[in-house]
């Protein structure tokens, strides 16, 4: 389908439109038609009827002629009349002139001699003598001939008769004339419409214009005999006169004659028929043009009424509104099929829409629902107001059985489960949440009132779902930890009960329970330690002085002198206050950011090394590296860059490692600590003693420093036990070439009892807390070490 | 009609011959031939001669007929003095007129009832007419004392007699002039130019008039082409 840029008209627009247009064309077409013919015809008719006209006139003028030229030769054979023009008698000849033309109501009497000199004439403006100055006319009678013709003679036009006079020889022309004036010229004509003018040529020809006409008056006559001889032009302009008369010159008279015959033709008659056709046709057209607009405003009003109300309905389907179609009028059988699809497509949507929404809250695989769909369907189970039971499950070894058994048995696994969850779980309500965890929801009965009840309840569930599972060929057990709260004592909502059955099984999963039940303030450390990951994420990213480094003088015994201090950091929160490094540390160990942190620490540890240099401080800094640390390779390239910029040496700074990093993996911390030791690091194993190492493997590790833990040290003084294992650490560690720093020193007794036995350092309270590094140069300003041997 | 042309010849021949026993012996007769310009020859011209010796004639009776509706002869040249006869051989009635100076007259004739003939004394032309019948027209010369007249045969010959000297030969036809009395009279020198032979002529003349269609009267309207189907 195109699209215009704008946008059409509608259909009852263009239905409209082309009804109108084809209405009007038509009339038109036929109008054209009618003009032409009718122009053809009247053309035709026109000029047989001038031929008729002319036909008809002719004869009467003959007929009348004839009865002239009776009359004329009754006179000249007049044996009197002959006898007074031999003898010259001239009063004779007149009064018998006179006589005779009155007997033939002539209106003009002539008679002249053979050179056409007048004898005598009733007329008194032809005087005796007078020349007859019509020399052909003469000349004709004087062959013998009669002369027939109009002739003017004075101001009036004659139709006149000369015939010779013979006594017998011819010696005189006689002639009679009957004036031609209107009423004579109706007289021989027939046909109301056609008209006769005679005329001593056109109007303005000569000055003397002599006209007898027919026509009514001399406006029409000039009008009459100056139009074209025929009908130009049906069409005439508004305002514009239509032409009135055809007109043309009758070859009725000799051709030398100064008189000239016009026939006309009054075309009235034609243009009210023509015009009462042409208005007649344009009445029609105006009524079929009105019954066409009526029925095609109908036919369109037909056709896009249910047009207008499936417009609607598709409104309707956009918003999600399927409501029903029954009432769209079948107008036609298009509208039909049309109804038929969108109908179809309204079944259609709904089941797409139903199949959506499945999808959207199920999981593909095992058709569980997921975790929105969960909290939905428990929101609804809640509304029962009945306790239950939210378990969390989750698969111990799902990725061994992917790795090893294949994805696709392992997908079998998980549908398998599902199945048994599905049958196991309050009204089916069950949910896969990742690859390997479950929740699903169980009745509690109002005898399961105890939580050992409740236990035991989710232990035959546990049982049942443990059970070994047929998959093709193989034979699967599967093992579970298992979390489990009830609802509504453990939880207010749903998604409360959600997120504490979550809790409930992350610690099964890592206290490696079987089944664990919600415990209340479990869930409020969870939070915290999502919180405190979230601000130090923030704090660590604005570098907004919350962090700070304090650094702890480590004493050398033996020297008497402040030649180390360890960096620690610290984290003052505008809210939360301090917030210790145990907490934030290990979480931020566990969740990986743990690197972002201690390059944080590196950063500032070696810019305040600079810093401490450069005001005569002369210290070894150590820095505390995780397992992790050891083996991110950022931070190696980044200390590397940090001595350089700061222009310090490998020794300047001291890498503390936990006794237990260091053990976890013992060959690769070996390489590590090769590697940091070969490019002249300090290293120093923190914390030890409370990771049970083999001292095989101890000493392997190429430190040079051992730190002893200050659970050994706090109490030294007053308990034996921890007396002997820090004298036999020191004296294994003296032999292994390690010197032996001991923290946690917080009295003189201890730190008397750890000089006495060969310690080479202590840090702890008793020595110094930890500081800024402004608190530390000026602490160092003002060290004593009298106070402490004192 | 050949048979009734035939019996006006022998007429003319008796009356030839009658006038030829009463003229003098010793005249000479002239053959004189008249003709048009083209050389068609008139017939029913008067050849008029005028010699010296000039002997009066006896008066006589002529005859002027009235055959189909015609006179006849066409032209009949009498002697002044000499008295014409008018019958009727039609069977319908004439009434025989003249307006003339030289012979006024009119006579109703009835077919069978000859009336008494009329004397033509003055010499000069008579016109007859009819007044029933207009196409009748004839002529009767009455031939001047002195002179003798014949009227040429249709082949333009005209046999005349004189005695003497020729002074001169009037030539006179109905179409010579639209005037009904003019002639042409040519001299003795005049004549030589017309000279044939010793007693003959050949006189060539110029008529005026055009020679009459036997048609009668017809009419020449204005009409134009357009009338003439």
């Amino acid at each position: 389908m195109s699209c215009s840029r704008t946008a059409p008209f509608s259909l009852r627009a263009q239905l409209l439109t082309f009804t109108a247009a084809l209405v009007m064309l038509s009339s038109g077409a036929v109008l054209l038609l009618v003009l032409f013919s009718s122009g053809s015809a009247i053309r035709e008719t026109v000029n047989q009827e001038m031929r008729d006209g002319v036909e008809n006139f002719t004869s009467a003028v003959y007929a009348r002629r004839q009865q002239l030229i009776s009359n004329a030769s009754l006179l000249v054979s007049d044996f009197g009349f002959k006898q007074a023009v031999a003898t010259h008698d001239s009063n004779t000849i007149l009064s018998m002139l006179e006589n005779h033309g009155e007997r033939v109501n002539a209106d003009l009497m002539v008679i002249t001699d053979l050179d056409g000199r007048i004898i005598s004439a009733t007329e008194p403006r032809l005087p005796e003598g007078r020349q007859f100055d019509y020399p052909n006319a003469i000349a004709q009678v004087r062959n013998g001939e009669i002369f027939a013709d109009f002739l003017i003679v004075g101001n009036a036009i004659y139709h006149m008769i000369l015939v010779p006079v013979r006594t017998p020889r011819l010696s005189a022309v006689a002639g009679i004339g009957m004036q031609v004036d209107s009423d004579s010229i109706r007289e021989w004509l027939s046909d109301p419409n056609i008209h006769i003018t005679f005329a001593n040529g056109m109007p303005g020809e000569s000055s003397n214009w002599i006209v007898e006409s027919s026509l009514p008056d001399l406006n029409s006559v000039v009008e009459a005999i100056r139009s074209p001889n025929n009908l130009v032009s049906l069409i005439r302009l508004p305002f514009q006169r239509s032409q009135k008369y055809s007109s043309r010159e009758v070859d009725l008279v000799s051709r030398d004659n100064s008189v000239k015959v016009f026939m006309s033709e009054d075309l009235a008659t034609y243009f009210e028929s023509y015009e009462s056709i042409r208005n007649q046709i344009l009445a029609t057209a105006l009524v079929i043009l009105f019954v066409a607009v009526i029925g095609s405003y109908m036919i369109s009003r037909r056709l896009t009424h249910p047009l207008i109300i499936l417009t609607g309905k598709a409104r309707d389907i956009a918003r999600g509104v399927y409501s029903d179609m029954s009432e769209i009028p079948v107008t036609s059988s298009d509208i039909g099929s049309l109804t038929r699809a969108f109908k179809r497509m309204k079944v259609d949507l709904v089941e797409r829409e139903e199949r959506i929404s499945y999808q959207a809250t199920h999981d593909s695989l095992t058709d569980l629902l997921n975790r929105d769909a969960m909290i939905e369907a428990v929101s609804v189970q809640a509304r029962d107001d009945n306790p239950f039971i939210l378990l969390g499950l989750n698969l111990v070894g799902f990725k061994t059985i992917n790795d090893t058994l294949g994805m696709e048995i392992g997908d079998e696994c998980l549908i398998a489960v599902a199945k048994r969850l599905r049958k196991l779980a309050l009204n089916g309500i069950a949910s896969r949440h990742s690859a390997d965890e479950f929740s699903l929801i169980l009745e509690i009965t109002e005898e399961q009132s105890t939580t050992a009840q409740r236990m035991l309840l989710c232990q035959r569930v546990l049982n049942e779902l443990s059970a070994p599972m047929q998959l093709d060929d193989i034979s699967l057990t599967v093992e579970y930890r298992a979390g489990f709260i009830v609802y509504p004592d453990q939880a207010d909502s749903p998604g409360q009960l959600l997120r504490r059955g979550k809790v409930a099984l992350e610690h099964a999963i890592t206290t490696a329970a079987p089944l664990y039940y919600f415990r209340e303030g479990q869930d409020q450390v969870h939070l915290k330690k999502v919180k405190i990951l979230k601000y130090l994420k923030e704090t660590l990213q604005n570098d907004d002085d919350q962090l700070q480094m304090y650094y702890q003088p480590k004493y050398n015994l033996r020297t008497g002198e402040i030649e180390k201090a360890e960096a620690l950091i610290r984290w003052f929160h505008p809210d939360e206050g301090f917030i210790p490094p145990d907490m934030f540390i290990e979480l931020a160990e566990q969740t990986g950011m743990i690197g972002l942190v201690t390059s944080w620490v590196i950063g500032r540890v070696l810019d305040d090394q600079r810093a401490l240099k450069d005001a005569g401080i002369s210290l070894q800094l150590s820095i505390n590296m995780s397992a992790q640390d050891l083996s991110n390779d950022n931070l190696r390239v980044l200390i590397d860059q940090k001595l350089i910029e700061n222009n310090l040496n490998a020794t300047d700074i001291c890498l503390e490692v936990t006794e237990r990093d260091m053990m976890t993996d013992v060959d690769k911390s070996l390489d590590l600590l090769n590697y940091y030791r070969s490019r002249g690091f300090k290293l120093s194993i923190d914390d030890y003693g409370v990771g049970y190492s083999a001292l095989s493997k101890l000493a392997m590790m190429p430190v040079h420093e051992l730190k002893i833990d200050k659970c050994f040290i706090l109490r030294l003084a007053s308990r034996a036990d921890d007396q002997i294992i820090v004298r036999s650490t020191i004296s294994m560690a003296h032999e292994l070439g390690l010197s032996v720093i001991a923290e946690g020193v917080e009295d003189r007794e201890s730190l008397d009892f750890l000089s006495d036995l060969g310690c080479d350092y202590i840090q702890g309270y008793f020595i110094a807390k930890p500081m800024s590094r402004d608190a530390l140069s000026h602490w160092l300003g003002e060290f004593n070490s009298d106070r402490l041997l004192g | 009609m050949p048979e009734r042309q035939a019996v006006r010849r022998i007429q003319s021949s008796v009356v030839a011959l009658l006038s030829l026993f009463c003229a003098d012996s010793f005249a000479e007769s002239y053959q004189i031939r008249v003709t048009d310009m083209t050389g068609q020859p008139l017939p029913d011209a008067v050849v008029a001669l005028n010699t010296s010796g000039y002997s009066s004639p006896a008066k006589t009776i002529r005859i002027m007929d009235q055959i189909d509706r015609q006179f006849s002869p066409h032209v009949l040249a009498v002697n002044a003095g000499d008295l014409v006869s008018f019958p009727n051989s039609d069977n319908i009635r004439h009434h025989v007129y003249s307006f003339s100076e030289a012979k006024a007259f009119e006579i109703k004739l009835y077919a069978d009832r000859p009336e008494s003939p009329i004397d033509f004394l003055r010499p000069g032309i008579v016109v007859l007419g009819c007044n029933i019948h207009d196409d009748m027209v004839g002529y009767i010369y009455v031939t001047p004392e002195g002179q003798s007249a014949a009227v040429t045969d249709k082949n333009g010959y005209a046999s005349v007699s004189g005695a003497g000297e020729l002074k001169s030969v009037s030539i006179w036809h109905e179409r010579l002039s639209l005037m009904e009395s003019e002639q042409t009279t040519l001299g003795a020198e005049a004549l030589e130019n017309y000279r044939s032979g010793d007693y003959s002529f050949l006189i060539t003349v110029d008529p005026e008039v055009p020679p009459r269609e036997p048609a009668g009267d017809h009419v020449h309207h204005g009409f134009g082409n357009s009338m003439r189907r």
